[in-house]
């Protein structure tokens, strides 16, 4: 069975739907409108134009050109993570789009030769598509740990220091906030996989499902992607943690404050 | 030789942002010494202790641990001769028993060889019952965790203590206790305080304010 096509047609139909939340929101002036109408017109603009694109690259489905896709993903997302660290751009841009790339590529690469075992390991189908999966549970897992990570050194100021002065070296007093971090960044991926298929059918096995595959072919695959993503999701965060810790604290020990933005 | 100097300060001044904390210090301190550093609060004693720790360095002058420049190379050794007292016990959060198991844990202190068991005469000196192990730190009071803070200080045989207000949180009794503690010791001693019954022990009194002995 393949997939049942929707025409553009039958697509307009589905934005029928949207009139419950407008008379919703006219009676109750829930000032949803905007906020709902704004998401909607990005959603659709940006879907549109990545379904073009996609459908592009599948053809194409050029080893350079895929890469170079790879990699502007990767960029994106290193560029995101870092805004939410309130780190300096210029200073940990390269050290954290290092991370990234290797999390993401090597997972990646490893998904593919080994255990889809494609003949044209970077093809576009599932180099693009799972490593947008694994940047994405990355980039979230990042957002999470690197900020605790220096804001929880920030906040313990005191202690970090008294450590230190009682003789500890940069690692081991940093060791504690980095394994809360790790385990606060992990936390959301592990609880997903520990209901996953009690309480929500995960959205790529429903996809592969609507595709026309087997639910057996599903949940390998949502299975297989599922330990990509928790690899990689600890890999990069415990990365990104390890390099930017080079450039964030001084030789003394101390972070430093000319890394930080706003102060 | 002049090799038994400690520390020397030498015309040390500080400055944090555009405000100068202090200026002008100079400070010589022989190994076994015991000294007060005294002075008002926000006088400059905690940062002055934070110069000696390599958190900071003085806008002006130079500071020589054992005849040493303090830099970034050497501190990490340094602050491994030292025993700290911060002016907040500054424990974290987490239990008491976890908190010593990571300060002995460290590489520096590991070869020590330390067991819980050592703990019990100094427990007992301080007036600390051993179940204190068992309970977080988040629960304790301020005079509890700085009486930890200084069990800690002491049982890692450090050859220099820095001790910053080390008994704000403690009657006048355990007070005297303590400073009778740390004067029977032959380690090298610096205490920022003021408070007058280290005044009365120790027989050296730096003043921040006047930058002078007195």
């Amino acid at each position: 069975m393949a997939v049942v096509d929707i025409s553009w047609f039958s697509l307009g139909i589905a934005f029928m739907l949207l009139i419950i939340p407008v008379v919703l929101s006219r009676i109750y002036k829930l000032k949803l409108l905007r906020p709902l109408f704004y998401s909607v017109s990005r959603m659709c603009v940006q879907l549109v134009l990545v379904g073009f694109f996609l459908k592009f690259l599948f053809s194409a489905n050029n080893l350079f050109l895929n890469l170079l896709w790879l990699g502007a993903m990767i960029l994106v997302a290193v560029w995101s993570a870092v805004r939410s660290f309130s780190l300096k751009m210029s200073k940990v841009l390269v050290p954290v789009f290092l991370s990234f790339s290797l999390s993401t590529f090597g997972i990646v690469l490893f998904i593919n030769i080994w255990v889809v075992r494609l003949d044209f390991v970077f093809d576009a189908r599932y180099l693009i598509i799972l490593g947008g999966m694994l940047l994405g549970n990355s980039l979230r897992g990042n957002i999470i740990g690197i900020a605790s990570f220096y804001n929880s050194i920030k906040k313990d100021d005191k202690r970090f220091k008294y450590v230190l002065a009682l003789g500890a070296s940069l690692n081991e007093a940093a060791l504690p906030y980095l394994q809360e971090s790790m385990v606060l960044a992990l936390k959301p991926t592990l609880a997903a996989m520990a209901t996953m298929g009690i309480v929500a059918l995960p959205g790529m096995m429903t996809g592969v499902i609507l595709g026309g595959a087997s639910p057996l072919v599903a949940i390998k695959y949502q299975i297989m992607i599922m330990l990509a993503i928790v690899v990689s999701t600890m890999l990069s965060v415990f990365l990104t943690i390890i390099i930017t810790r080079k450039i964030c604290f001084s030789g003394l020990g101390i972070l430093r404050q000319d890394v930080f933005v706003g102060r | 030789m002049g090799g038994i100097y400690m520390l020397k300060l030498k015309e040390v001044s500080l400055i944090y942002g555009r405000k100068e904390v202090f200026s002008g210090i100079s400070l010589e301190i022989k190994k076994g010494d015991k000294i007060v550093i005294s002075g008002s609060s926000g006088c400059g004693k905690t940062s002055l202790f934070g110069l000696i720790l390599g958190f900071v360095f003085p806008a002006e002058g130079r500071i020589l641990f054992e005849n040493e420049v303090v830099n970034p190379q050497n501190i990490w050794a340094l602050r491994r001769k030292i025993a700290y007292v911060d002016q907040d016990a500054s424990l974290g959060a987490g239990r008491v028993e976890d908190w010593f198991g990571f300060i002995f844990s460290l590489q520096a202190n590991r070869k020590l060889g330390i067991k819980q068991e050592d703990l019990i005469p100094l427990f007992d000196y301080f007036e600390l019952d051993k179940e204190i192990l068992e309970e977080r730190i988040e629960n304790l009071s301020g005079g509890q965790r700085q009486r930890l803070a200084l069990i800690t200080a002491a049982i890692l045989k450090r050859e220099f203590f820095l001790l910053d207000e080390p008994t704000s949180f403690l009657d006048n009794r355990l007070k005297k206790k303590t400073a009778e503690f740390f004067m029977k010791l032959p380690q090298t001693l610096i205490v920022a305080s003021h408070d007058s019954t280290w005044q009365n022990y120790l027989e050296k009194v730096f003043s921040m304010e006047k930058r002078k002995w007195l």
